[in-house]
C-alpha cells in the first residue's frame, strides 16, 4: 500500500463509527446510535471485527442491499474470492457450513430458490392455515385452564417449528429436537459456559436432520428436502452440504425470527392494553397493517453481512473490493425521512416500506410464513386470552441483539377458560397422519388444496 | 395485501403483478397506498393514472 493508497483510504473512511453491535450497550441504546448514524452518516466505517462499512440510512441501505457488486457468497473452502457471507464477526460454529441460499450469489442462488419458492408462496401458505390454527389451538389448551402461559416457551416456539418440519417432510413429533438448539445458538454468546451443551444439541439436530435427508433419498416422501434431493443442476444432484445448508437456513429463518417478532408484540400490547383492544376489535382493517408495523419496529433479523465484489461508489461513498458490508434493515426502519414518528408503533401506519425482510433477490422466502404464523398466533391469544398481562419479572430479552433481536421467556396471566380440543402432543399426531394422508408438504404445484383438518 | 383488487400473485413464485395498466377511479387510493408501500419501490404510477 503507498502513502497515496493510505491518504485516499482515510478520506474514503472520513464517515467513522464505533459500532459493535454484539454488546448488551447496543441494545440499550440503540435509539440513540441509529439517530447519531442517521444525523451523521448514512454509511460509515467501523475498525470492530477487522473493520467493515455499516449503511444505516434507508437510501443507502435500499441501494447497497439491490447493488449487483455487492456479494452474498461464503466461500467455505477458498474456491472462488473468499468472501465470508452475511454473518460479521464470522460466528465460529458455523464457519464450516454456508448459509444456503442467502449465503450464495447468482446463479447458483437462482437455482435452489426456485425449488424452495412453490413451498413458500403466499399461494403455497395459505393451504396450511387451518393446520397453523390447529397447533395454535392445542398449545392454548395446554395452558387455557390454568390461566399461565410463557409465550415464548409455551407458544411461540413451537407452532413455527412444527410448521416448519411440516413442510420440510420430517416427523413432527422431533420439533424440541430442532427448536432448542436453533433459539438457543442465537441468545448463547462463544464464550458461555453453557455453550458446549448447546453445541451438543446442535449436533443431535443435525445428525437428526442428515439421519431424515437418507431415508428420504431412499424412500421419497413430499417436502423441502425431498425437493432439494430430487433437484438436478446440469444433470448432476445438489452436493449433500448445500442441501443441508439450504435446510439449515430454512430451520433457522423460519423458527426463531417468527418467535422474536410474536413476542415482542404480545409484550407491547400486554402494555397498551387500549390498543390491545382496538387492534382485536378492528382487526379485519387494523391486523395487517399492524403486523407490518410490529414487523418493522422490532425488525426481528435487525442486518445483514455482505462484501464488496467490486470497486463502486454509492451514495456518495467510494467501496473497495473485498470490503466487508453491515446492511441494517433495523435502522434504516427508523430513518424519519421515510417513517415519520420512526420510534413510535402506529398500528394503522400508512406506506410502510419496511426493511425488516431484506431487499432485492435475498428478500426473506418465508416472509408469507412468518405473516401468517404471527397472525394466527396473535389473534387466538386476543381470542382466548383477551386480558392477559405479562408479567416483567419473568420476562427476558435477549442480552445481545446483534442477530437477533429476540426473547427468552415471556410469562403472563389471564382469566382461565376452557379447552378447545386435545393437547399438543395428541394434535401433533393427528397433525402427522392429516399431513401423511393429505400430502399436505407436495409443493403448490401439485397440491393446491388447503389442508383439512378432522 | 393493501389493493388486492389490482394486483394478482403468481401461485408459484409469489411475484406480484398489475390486473391491468389503468387504474380505475374508484382503486386509485388503495394503488397510490400500495406503491407508497411497495419495499421494492416497484410500483409506478403514472402522473393521469386513473384517467385514461
Amino acid at each position: 500500500m503507498s502513502v497515496d493508497d493510505l491518504v485516499s483510504d482515510s478520506d474514503r473512511k472520513k464517515n467513522r463509527y464505533h459500532f459493535d453491535r454484539h454488546t448488551p450497550e447496543y441494545r440499550t441504546q440503540f435509539e440513540k446510535i441509529t439517530e447519531e448514524i442517521h444525523a451523521k452518516c448514512p454509511v460509515a466505517w467501523t475498525d470492530t471485527y477487522e473493520g467493515h462499512w455499516v449503511a444505516g440510512g434507508s437510501q443507502a441501505v435500499f441501494e447497497l442491499a439491490r447493488c449487483p457488486h455487492v456479494s452474498n457468497d461464503h466461500d467455505i473452502n477458498g474456491e472462488r474470492q473468499g468472501y465470508q457471507g452475511i454473518s460479521i464477526p464470522k460466528a465460529k460454529r458455523a464457519s464450516g457450513v454456508r448459509g444456503g441460499i442467502l449465503e450464495m450469489d447468482e446463479p447458483e442462488h437462482r437455482i435452489y430458490r426456485t425449488v424452495l419458492n412453490p413451498f413458500l408462496s403466499p399461494a403455497a401458505v395459505k393451504r396450511w392455515v387451518p393446520f397453523i390454527d390447529d397447533v395454535t389451538r392445542a398449545c392454548l389448551d395446554e395452558k387455557i385452564e390454568v390461566g399461565r402461559i410463557d409465550f415464548v416457551d409455551d407458544l411461540a416456539n413451537i407452532v413455527p417449528a412444527v410448521l416448519t418440519l411440516a413442510m420440510l417432510g420430517i416427523p413432527l413429533k422431533n420439533w424440541s429436537l430442532y427448536s432448542e438448539p436453533t433459539h438457543a445458538a442465537v441468545y448463547t454468546p462463544e464464550h458461555s459456559p453453557d455453550i458446549d451443551r448447546i453445541v451438543a444439541m446442535h449436533r443431535q439436530m443435525g445428525l437428526d436432520l442428515l439421519t431424515n435427508m437418507i431415508e428420504i433419498r431412499e424412500n421419497p416422501r413430499p417436502g423441502i428436502v425431498n425437493a432439494l434431493i430430487q433437484l438436478r443442476i446440469d444433470g448432476e444432484p445438489a452436493p449433500d452440504l448445500e442441501i443441508m445448508g439450504n435446510l439449515g437456513l430454512v430451520i433457522g429463518g423460519g423458527f426463531d425470527t417468527t418467535t422474536a417478532l410474536t413476542a415482542h408484540s404480545m409484550e407491547w400490547l400486554s402494555q397498551h392494553p387500549d390498543q390491545r383492544e382496538r387492534l382485536s376489535r378492528e382487526r379485519d382493517t387494523l391486523l395487517d397493517p399492524a403486523t407490518e408495523e410490529f414487523l418493522r419496529y422490532y425488525t426481528p433479523a435487525p442486518g445483514d453481512g455482505r462484501t464488496f465484489s467490486d470497486d463502486v461508489e454509492i451514495e456518495g461513498t467510494q467501496f473497495k473490493e473485498g470490503e466487508r458490508l453491515w446492511i441494517s434493515w433495523a435502522m434504516a426502519n427508523r430513518d424519519p425521512s421515510v417513517f415519520a414518528e420512526p420510534n413510535k408503533i402506529v398500528l394503522d401506519r400508512k406506506g410502510n416500506r419496511h426493511f425488516s425482510f431484506g431487499l432485492g433477490v435475498h428478500r426473506c422466502i418465508g416472509s408469507n410464513v412468518a405473516r401468517t404464523v404471527f397472525k394466527s398466533m396473535l389473534t387466538a391469544v386476543l381470542d382466548r386470552m383477551p386480558d392477559y398481562a405479562c408479567d416483567p419479572e419473568g420476562t427476558v430479552h435477549y442480552e445481545t441483539i446483534g442477530v437477533i433481536q429476540g426473547m427468552r421467556h415471556l410469562p403472563a396471566t389471564f382469566t382461565p377458560g376452557r379447552r378447545l380440543g386435545a393437547g399438543l402432543d395428541e394434535t401433533l399426531k393427528k397433525l402427522q397422519r392429516i399431513c401423511d394422508e393429505q400430502e399436505l408438504a407436495l409443493p403448490i404445484t401439485e397440491r393446491k388444496e388447503a389442508a383439512v383438518i378432522d | 395485501m393493501i389493493a388486492p383488487d389490482s394486483f394478482v400473485l403468481d401461485d408459484i413464485e409469489g411475484h406480484s403483478s398489475a390486473v391491468s395498466e389503468d387504474v380505475p377511479p374508484d382503486q386509485e387510493d388503495v394503488v397510490r397506498e400500495a406503491a407508497q408501500s411497495c419495499p421494492e419501490q416497484a410500483i409506478l404510477l403514472d402522473a393521469d393514472a386513473g384517467k385514461a
